[in-house]
């Protein structure tokens, strides 16, 4: 099995700004080192093809900030980092969203933001027109619908189209039952069979549900690794 | 870090043409989905201004001839187009936080969206042209035609380079952007928009001199108003545009890998 991603002890520092006087008392020098925010703290890790990784911890351990990294948001601040394999990121889908345009006219919206060439929107529309099940609601204003009826449309564009390396943040936790089997559904067929998935959960039914091995973080460094079943008892009990 | 982080990041960011030609245009339909004139509203504010400034300082200036209005709407929406990239640009990449936060962009991309619509609105407010070319009877011959547009060219480019130094420098150091907003506005009064450049005295001159966007305004107004191209206009605003784009270009390649920890 081939390698999608390889990290070597990755770091990340946020630099944090703040409001500084303009005219600060000497000698309160405020020094460097604390400026700044070590959101990841050496991170070491193989991920192969067609892995199914749950990322666990408590608030503020750093799974997002991992997956962002792997994004390509964050650039790192020290460290090696290896990606063979093309992203799909599925952090906040209704990026892009226009609340006073209807649902047909959000699609291309949604498309664009995704990255999705406009050369591909007319044979993918169906699907997703299909998937949504909204119907005539599509015509009105986006601003109209549930918060659930948005999800489900700006999910349907964000898994349109097959994904090598899929990255999930705890998005999948929203919708009714109905919608949670379907975006169930649809996300395998996404990753048909090959594809790779990191998905950062709280929930131990979603975690078992959709991964094989499990990664608990903790501020920053990742503490156990292993199937995912045991990861989850593992963290439960440090709770 | 080198040059070619920014000239790749300059390149992805033309290359994300379906994103920022959707998002540009629906900016422009967004403001106006819910009434009924719709997409007019920008060309007729533009028109009512010129419509009763023309007329009032036409005769308060005591302007002879007929090119006054033709003078005034062309400096006037050429002035929306630079002070509208100005402003919108101290906040180009923080009002687009959900964006960048999904994954790599190129920077380019959010200055291109901004600049983009920038000039939808310019095409809108270009139609009030028409009617006054036809009633004072200043149509610009082929040539001047070509020659403005040559100059909106480089206005454009210098307008997509600043945006991008704006950008980033307001994205770090938060002040900048309130700071030219009031700015801009000053900046109004000190280009020749309304006021005509003659006889201004040493003042004056030293003003036109210094003030850098009168010398975008002349280079594309000029021509349309068929007066004779003065060399030093095109020199100076090549100039400030090698300027800028070097400096975007450097700023761009030093801070590329910050831009989303700065977000």
């Amino acid at each position: 099995m081939a390698l999608k991603i390889k990290t070597d002890q990755l770091k990340v520092s946020f630099p944090v700004i703040s409001k500084k006087r303009l005219f600060s008392k000497p000698g309160r020098k405020n020094s460097a080192s604390t400026n700044e925010f070590r959101a990841l703290d050496g991170i070491s890790v193989e991920i192969r093809d067609g892995e199914r990784v749950g990322l666990l911890g408590i608030n503020g351990a750093g799974k997002s900030t991992f997956l962002k990294v792997l994004a390509g948001v964050y650039a790192p601040t020290s460290g090696k980092l290896e990606i063979n394999g093309c992203i799909t990121s599925l952090f906040d889908v209704k990026v892009g969203l226009d609340k006073e345009a209807s649902g047909y006219e959000n699609i291309p919206l949604l498309m664009a933001a995704r990255g999705i060439p406009r050369s591909q929107s007319k044979h993918l529309l169906d699907d997703i027109v299909e998937f949504t099940e909204l119907g005539d609601a599509l015509d009105r204003p986006i601003r109209t619908y549930s918060s659930g009826m948005q999800l489900r449309i700006a999910f349907a564009v964000a898994t349109a189209q097959s994904a090598d390396i899929l990255l999930m943040d705890e998005i999948i936790g929203v919708g009714d039952k109905n919608f949670r089997v379907k975006s169930m559904m649809r996300t395998q067929r996404l990753l048909s069979g090959s594809g790779t998935l990191l998905l950062a959960s709280h929930s131990a039914a979603y975690l078992t549900e959709y991964c094989s091995r499990g990664l608990i973080f903790e501020s920053g460094k990742i503490i156990a690794d292993g199937p995912i079943d045991e990861m989850i008892e593992q963290h439960e009990k440090s709770k | 870090m080198s040059m070619p982080i920014a000239i790749k990041d300059v390149i992805q960011g033309f290359k994300n043409y379906d994103f920022w030609v959707t998002f540009g245009a629906n900016e422009i339909k967004k403001k106006y989905r819910r009434s009924k004139l719709g997409q007019l509203w920008i060309t007729l504010s533009v028109a009512i201004f010129v419509f009763a400034i023309g007329n009032l300082y036409k005769s308060l200036f005591n302007i002879e001839g007929d090119f006054y209005m033709t003078y005034l709407a062309v400096g006037y929406i050429l002035w929306l187009f630079i002070s509208g990239v100005i402003t919108r640009s101290g906040t180009v990449f923080t009002k687009n936080r959900s964006f960048l936060l999904q994954r790599d962009w190129p920077a380019t991309t959010f200055v291109l969206w901004l600049v983009y619509s920038q000039i939808l609105t310019l095409a809108h407010n270009s139609i009030i042209l028409i009617p006054i070319f036809i009633f004072w009877g200043t149509w610009p011959d082929v040539t001047g035609f070509f020659v403005a547009l040559a100059g909106f060219g480089v206005t454009f480019l210098t307008a997509l380079s600043v945006a991008m130094i704006i950008g980033i420098t307001a994205l770090r150091y938060r002040d900048l952007e309130p700071i030219l907003k009031s700015l801009i506005r000053l900046a109004f009064f000190a280009t020749p928009i309304i006021w005509i450049e003659r006889d201004l005295g040493p003042t004056g001159n030293l003003i036109t001199m210094l003030n850098p966007f009168g010398y975008f305004l002349r280079i594309v107004r000029d021509p349309i108003l068929g007066f004779p191209i003065n060399p030093v206009d095109w020199v100076v605003a090549g100039s400030v545009l090698t300027l800028c784009t070097l400096g975007a270009l450097l700023l761009l390649s030093r801070t590329k890998h910050r831009l989303a920890f700065w977000l």
